[in-house]
């Protein structure tokens, strides 16, 4: 592999300025700016467990507050009928479904409430296990505190000043609240036609080749050129030919050709 | 193995997991299909969908993300198996029954712990709530007209109008729904006072001990005021009850504020962040232990305390038995059992 560096480098002998993250030697830590967080599984491998910060969490928390309240709606509805003895039923649907809402989807929906399968969000806990019903107890209960002194102003700052994105009742149940799934992987890469590469590559090179093919669909022409465009010393240029050679080779190194 | 090879050999396995997975999401599992779960070998029975194989393949497909790691698999296989294995391992790892244990175990065991460990900050808190209520009592006792040097007069006025016998707001038997109207209110009220306390403590414990005297001074005031003028049986019989959850919360409270202000102002050798994140465990037992008591005050004073059916006798007997309940439950309980994690 020292011999393919040496290749690179005389390959490309005005080398053109390299991100520091490539410049990086080998088994330098990486200062990472990123919401992911691994936890090793019993069976050996570890799960990447990507934290959800405020916003998608608010616009769960709108739903399921929209929910709550026109469950209200309807119960208060038909119950009215009913007079007084109606409106004490109510009183105590309301204070079971206010309490033991969040609790009871947690526990048996899998980590989810409605509001947040409608996002692609779930609770575990912090070790990535199914949360346990301690766990979720504590971390409602403590919505409270989290909502001090009013709209989860506390739990907002908490949140901001931890790297998990954790409010109170979570950093007490030891819990996060995660995605589910990654949204739906772009188009899949193009069907260009593959080519070997010019040269051996190092492992995170061929990956930032196949990452490039396999979301270079969501980007504008322009940009796919720009970005390209970095590899002309290279692939060979102008522009457009590195592109088509850049998505060649990436084919390549998926497996398609041999 | 190139990457297209990989996903074709096992594209069929990972399409089988998550169909497994599925079927398990979104609801707890039966006992045929714990059962299926839990065998070691596959054993065919009708009505599983195939549960019985989910262990195994989804150790497969584990190894399958292993591999795409260690080999530099594009991303969006990478993301696809990543997220796979996560819901495997929150639909397979669940355990069941063992948290509400550990919640009991929690409020009666660390949460008395914790308070007996923090007994002096907890015997300062208490000093702090009774003294100025008790002190401020004798004064209005021996000369009224220092009520309203404590509170204003319009205060006072809707606080006589609440226990006054004569009056028409008084403890009149509300409507059930009036009960949980005045529940959610006073959940809402305590738990702000409770948790001003505990915020209060960030400025060095002096604010949380000043939201002490100011509660413990409005107690007394108001207290001794309608003893003053002849309302004590109505305001001690509505108060015994719930006060004993409520008073010794807000307490606890006090002594969380107090320890997280001292935390602050004498970290110990310690980074402030240091010394907070190793408080953070007792604390949050105090949390926990003073929100579980305010909800069980909010129930006894919508609903058990405002009642006029009940003779004054019987809410006096039961409030002192509610008294003892507390302090035997923060005092005795929880003795000798060694605290989870130590």
């Amino acid at each position: 592999m020292g011999g393919a560096r040496a290749q690179i480098g005389q390959l490309q002998p005005p080398a053109p300025a390299r991100p520091a993250a490539a410049q990086a030697r080998p088994g330098a830590p990486i200062q990472r700016l990123d919401t992911e967080r691994r936890v090793e599984a019993p069976e050996g491998v570890a799960v990447a467990l990507r934290v959800a910060g405020p916003f998608p969490r608010l616009g769960a928390w709108l739903i399921d507050q929209g929910i709550r309240i026109s469950v209200y709606g309807t119960i208060g509805g038909v119950l009215g009928l009913l007079g007084s003895f109606g409106e004490g039923i109510m009183s105590i649907i309301i204070f079971a479904i206010e309490w033991f809402y969040p609790v009871a989807f947690e526990l048996r929906a899998g980590g989810r409430t409605p509001g947040k399968m409608a996002l692609g969000l779930m609770v575990v806990q912090a070790d990535g296990t199914p949360i346990t019903p301690g766990a979720s107890v504590l971390r409602n209960l403590l919505r409270f505190a989290d909502f001090l002194p009013f709209a989860y102003l506390g739990g907002l700052l908490c949140m901001l000043s931890n790297a998990d994105f954790a409010r109170v009742g979570d950093l007490a149940a030891g819990t996060l609240v995660v995605w589910r799934d990654r949204p739906a992987p772009g188009a899949r890469p193009s069907s260009a036609p593959p080519e070997p590469p010019p040269l051996p590559l190092l492992l995170h090179e061929q990956r930032a080749m196949m990452d490039f093919a396999d979301r270079q669909a969501s980007w504008s022409e322009a940009r796919q050129l720009e970005l390209a465009s970095h590899l002309e010393p290279v692939l060979g240029g102008p522009p457009p030919t590195t592109l088509r050679r850049l998505l060649g080779v990436a084919a390549w190194l998926r497996g398609g050709g041999r | 193995m190139s990457q297209e090879q990989f996903e074709a050999k096992h594209t069929a396995l990972w399409a089988e997991v998550e169909r497994l997975l599925e079927l398990l999401e979104g609801r707890a599992l039966n006992a045929q299909e714990q059962q299926a779960l839990g065998r070691l070998s596959p054993l065919r029975e009708g009505g599983n969908h195939g549960l019985e194989q989910l262990p195994a393949l989804y150790r497969r497909l584990c190894q399958h993300l292993a591999l795409a790691r260690h080999r530099g698999l594009s991303a969006p296989l990478q993301d696809r198996l990543n997220a796979l294995a996560l819901r495997g391992q929150v639909a397979l790892y669940r355990r069941p029954g063992a948290g509400l244990r550990a919640a009991a175990h929690r409020l009666l065991v660390e949460v008395p712990q914790t308070v007996r460990a923090e007994a002096g900050l907890v015997l300062l808190a208490h000093a702090l709530l009774y003294l100025p209520a008790a002190g401020v009592a004798l004064m209005i006792w021996a000369e009224p007209a220092v009520v309203y040097d404590v509170l204003d007069p319009m205060q006072l006025a809707s606080f006589e109008a609440m226990y006054d016998p004569h009056s028409d707001h008084y403890l009149r038997e509300r409507a059930a729904d009036d009960d949980t109207a005045m529940f959610g209110f006073y959940i809402r009220n305590n738990i702000t006072v409770a948790y001003n306390c505990l915020g209060a403590g960030v400025l060095g414990g002096l604010g949380s001990a000043y939201m002490l005297v100011t509660n413990g001074l409005l107690l007394g005031a108001v207290g001794a005021h309608l003893a003053h003028v002849g309302c004590w049986t109505p305001f001690s019989s509505f108060v015994i009850g719930h006060g004993s959850w409520e008073l010794t919360a807000i307490v606890l409270a006090g002594a969380a504020g107090l320890r997280l202000g001292l935390t602050l102002l004498a970290p110990r050798g310690r980074t402030r962040g240091a010394a907070l994140r190793a408080e953070a465990r007792g604390l949050l037992t105090l949390i926990y232990g003073f929100s579980t008591m305010l909800l069980i005050a909010a129930w006894f004073e919508a609903y058990w305390s405002s009642s006029a059916s009940i003779d004054p006798t019987v809410k006096y007997a039961v409030g002192g038995g509610l008294w003892v309940l507390v302090y035997g439950w923060l005092l005795l309980t929880g003795r000798g059992e060694v605290p989870r994690g130590a």
